[in-house]
């Protein structure tokens, strides 16, 4: 019944199995978001670089979103393995300091930065980029103006069960656009505009990779994306039909910023991966890579950014006040989007 | 030390399900009822909405099964066909498949961009199946529930005896009065008790509803469980959330162990097996055929037609990083078989030899307790009973693998169970009359009897951790990537040719499994369809 050979060889197998999980060896431990590490991301280009410079192996922990990420260093506390965390934008960066699991930091290359854009004062967080939320669509399927109104897309039967958001409970893009959605609206204006989007969503995707996965394979027609998403088909695929548009109510800015974990064992070495990515050699990749605007003025856009729309008014609200709004928001959002 | 034997297995498995099911379902059940915790949830609407959605789904989804399966069974065991055996085997296929990929052979199939949504456009006609929730969520929960109901009650109807059904048909009842007053109260405790194990099985969806139903709108207690969990933190609503859980699915537990026995008269050995159900007329018999079939192969056929179709293109997508993670799947995969035979084997032992004061038998009961809990419910529960140990092992595969082989225990246990009911009493007897002792008994006789059930309870065990993602999500952190976890993620990112790629390698794994299973299982008990 139980071959000699085939036992051998299950053995050897799982040996093989115990080297290859022990052969991992991590000097320089980063906590992201999926989109941050994937493939041909600003994270993978950022890795090579400064692995490549510094002589320093980079590992990357995935979770679905920076959220997530955050539970985790929450729940390991002192015996995390996160050197740093990537990716915490306005919306979650009052909870991340809440944590008090982050080092203040004094990094060369802040001073290079709009005050606008320093989401954090006392610099737990270095912001690295910025983006504007909006929809996308594709103009060989969907017709729409450069300038849209929210509630009357909402509204709009020809969407019914056509447009994809990101859960503002998994999602950082998710949570930023419910946050927009509280500040543009009234409170009966925003109860009729969740009311009214419910039906007109195909899916509520948990992470942004999925919602524009669901985009990209004609799933659905509009995708709560950037500005900037354009660029990517412009630049890499020569398609100009994905288009963006802009809000009547005017536009989200998320900001993204990385932070040290305070119980981090290589401070240094964590400093120097944070200078590294404000530096204008990783900033000049930050367009091309993670299709958002660098956070150095200076730093090299391609020429397709000059094609995207501009956002004229600029909706950024406090992170102390979404902080401490934030969890009876949410539940108000499941309770308007859980009618079955 | 005769008994040294009987207290050791006895001693192992208390000590397990103690330890690793009982204590931590009570002290989850303890903290939901504690006084010190915020009971604003009782009154929270989208709280109730959830509890209504998961069991609204899983009645509708059982149901549907019931009326798909049962009606297959009948076809199936009254009808000569030409893909009469297909039809079979393509049910043993959807049952055995991992959730992760029927959730994207569904969307390869029914998507907007699906096969099936470009067939209709090549013919002009709009995409008018919707993958996202409710068609979806229904959809993946007949496709695994169905062939439970065609296997159970197939079975029953073509092993019954059919004397009383011959004799009214001869006194002049129609065939429809024979099935309604005859046949269906004799397959009625068989179709119950199916009923309760697809509606255990589908209340406790978790991938299904996470990725189809995609909204708060679709959210069973499993996901807010996860959600409550991983996502918002927020530990004593996830609790709450599992005390509903663990109360409701005790109850339906319960009902089915109550029904949970096969009835039906046999036919006598050497009997024909007499068709009644089957129309006189051909034509109507071909139409129920074909609608059969129709339903059976868009529902069940076409997604596995769009999975191997494009994971056959997304093979070569996989790169070098995936080895690790199909090496880790397998040595998962080989502690799960390994932990639940033989914790199976101790109870089977307990239940066979161990009498005093009830022990075997109530053991017996314990190890089916499993069948009410999910994966992420005891993942839970066993964080929140032991936090130091679950910080320690966090990330481990001891960890995912003690989850993954306590849920597929009852169904070790089942197999060994009936492994030791088949060791004859003459062996014992003569064992006995030699003055054999019990640790004797159980080395020269009874594991080498065993063998065959212990390699299938070991096959079975691993082809359920192979395609388990709950576990491996509640236990996350960056040492472990398993195939089911590899293949969501790359979904997520929007790698679809590699979770295709992925998702083909796991089919063919699982569907290998259990096929060698399927093999092993008729050796040892012969055909039982």
């Amino acid at each position: 019944m139980f071959p000699k050979k085939i036992v051998l060889g299950w053995m050897v197998l799982l040996s093989l199995t115990f080297f290859l999980q022990t052969a991992t060896g991590a000097e320089l431990t980063v906590y992201a978001s999926d989109s941050f590490t994937s493939k041909g991301s600003l994270g993978e280009l950022l890795k090579q670089k400064f692995e490549k410079i510094n002589g320093i192996k980079v590992t990357y922990v995935s979770f679905p979103s920076t959220g997530e990420a955050l539970n985790q260093i929450a729940i390991e506390q002192k015996q995390t393995h996160a050197d740093l965390l990537v990716g915490v934008d306005n919306s979650l960066i009052a909870r991340a300091k809440q944590l008090g699991a982050f080092l203040p930091l004094e990094i060369k290359g802040v001073k290079n930065i709009r005050p606008e854009l320093l989401f954090d004062r006392e610099l737990h967080f270095v912001p690295y980029d910025y983006g504007y939320l909006t929809f996308v669509f594709d103009k060989t399927r969907t017709q729409l103006p450069s300038t849209v109104s929210l509630q009357k897309l909402a509204l709009d039967p020809a969407f019914r069960s056509k447009i994809v958001i990101e859960d503002p409970r998994t999602s950082s893009i998710g949570l930023g656009f419910l946050v927009f959605a509280h500040e543009v609206f009234d409170k009966a204006g925003y109860v009729q505009f969740w009311k009214n989007l419910s039906r007109q969503l195909l899916s509520v995707a948990p992470s942004w990779s999925s919602a524009y996965g669901l985009f990209l394979k004609k799933e659905a027609e509009l995708v709560l994306s950037y500005t900037t998403s354009p660029a990517y088909h412009i630049e890499k695929e020569n398609k100009h039909d994905i288009q963006a548009v802009v809000f009547s109510e005017g536009n989200y800015r998320q900001i993204e910023g990385a932070g040290i974990v305070k119980y981090t064992k290589k401070p240094e070495l964590a400093k120097k991966w944070i200078e590294f990515l404000l530096s204008k050699n990783i900033q000049d990749e930050v367009a091309t890579h993670n299709w958002m605007y660098p956070i150095l003025e200076n730093a090299n856009v391609p020429a397709s950014f000059a094609k995207l729309p501009k956002v004229t008014k600029v909706v950024q609200p406090d992170p102390i006040k979404i902080e401490s709004s934030k969890k009876s928001w949410l539940r108000e959002w499941a309770s308007l989007m859980g009618k079955p | 030390m005769r008994n040294g034997c009987k207290i050791a297995a006895a001693a192992v498995s208390l000590f397990f399900l103690l330890a690793v099911l009982i204590f931590p379902l009570s002290w989850l059940f303890a903290r939901g009822l504690s006084s010190s915790v915020d009971y604003s949830i009782w009154s929270d609407p989208f709280f109730w909405s959830v509890v209504r959605f998961t069991y609204w789904q899983a009645a509708c989804s059982a149901f549907l099964s019931c009326v798909l399966g049962t009606t297959a069974a009948f076809l199936y065991s009254d009808h000569v066909f030409p893909a009469r055996k297909l039809l079979w085997h393509l049910s043993l296929v959807c049952f055995s498949l991992p959730t992760i990929v029927v959730v994207l052979s569904f969307t390869g199939f029914f998507g907007r961009s699906g096969l099936m949504n470009s067939a209709l456009a090549a013919l002009g006609i709009d995409p008018f199946i919707q993958v996202y929730g409710w068609v979806g969520i229904l959809g993946a929960h007949v496709f695994y529930n169905f062939p439970l109901f065609l296997k159970s009650v197939g079975s029953a109807l073509e092993q019954m005896d059919r004397t009383e059904e011959m004799a009214a048909l001869s006194l002049g009842a129609s065939r429809l009065q024979c099935l309604m007053l005859i046949t269906f109260p004799k397959i009625w405790p068989v179709l119950k008790s199916c009923f309760f194990l697809a509606f255990l099985l589908c209340s406790s969806s978790f991938l299904v509803v996470l990725i189809l139903g995609a909204s708060p709108k679709f959210t069973t207690l499993e996901v807010a469980i996860y959600e409550a969990t991983k996502i918002e933190f927020d530990i004593p609503l996830a609790v709450r959330l599992a005390l509903v859980q663990l109360v409701i699915s005790g109850i339906v537990y319960f009902l089915f162990l109550r029904q949970s026995t096969l009835f039906v008269t046999l036919r006598p050995a050497g009997a024909p097996f007499i068709r009644i159900y089957h129309s006189s007329k051909k034509m109507q018999n071909s139409l129920l055929i074909t609608g059969l079939l129709l339903v059976v192969g868009v529902l069940a056929g076409g997604p596995l037609i769009a999975l191997v179709q494009s994971g056959v293109r997304g093979v070569f997508y996989l790169g070098r990083e995936f080895l690790p993670t199909l090496t880790t799947t397998v040595l998962l995969a080989s502690l799960v078989g390994v932990l639940a035979t033989a914790i199976g084997i101790s109870l089977a032992y307990c239940e066979k030899h161990v009498n005093r004061f009830g022990i075997g038998r109530w053991l017996a009961y314990l190890a089916n307790i499993p069948l009410s809990v999910s994966t992420i419910l005891l993942s839970v529960a066993l964080m929140l009973a032991y936090p130091a140990v679950h910080l320690k092992l966090r990330g481990s595969l001891l960890a995912i693998a003690v989850v993954q082989s306590t849920i597929a225990l009852p169904l070790a246990f089942r197999i060994l169970h009936e492994g030791f009911c088949r060791i004859g009493d003459e062996l014992y007897w003569a064992a006995a009359s030699a003055g054999a002792s019990p640790f004797q008994v159980l080395c020269d006789i009874e594991l080498p009897l065993l063998k065959g059930p212990m390699f299938l309870s070991f096959l079975l065990a691993a082809s359920f951790s192979i395609g388990e993602i709950g576990a491996v999500i509640m236990f996350l952190s960056e040492k472990i990537s398993t195939v089911p976890l590899w293949i969501y993620r790359a979904m997520s990112q929007y790698r679809f040719e590699e979770a295709y790629g992925a998702a083909v390698v796991l089919f063919f794994f699982t569907l290998l499994m259990y096929v060698a299973a399927g093999f092993l299982e008729r050796k040892l008990y012969g055909s039982r369809s």
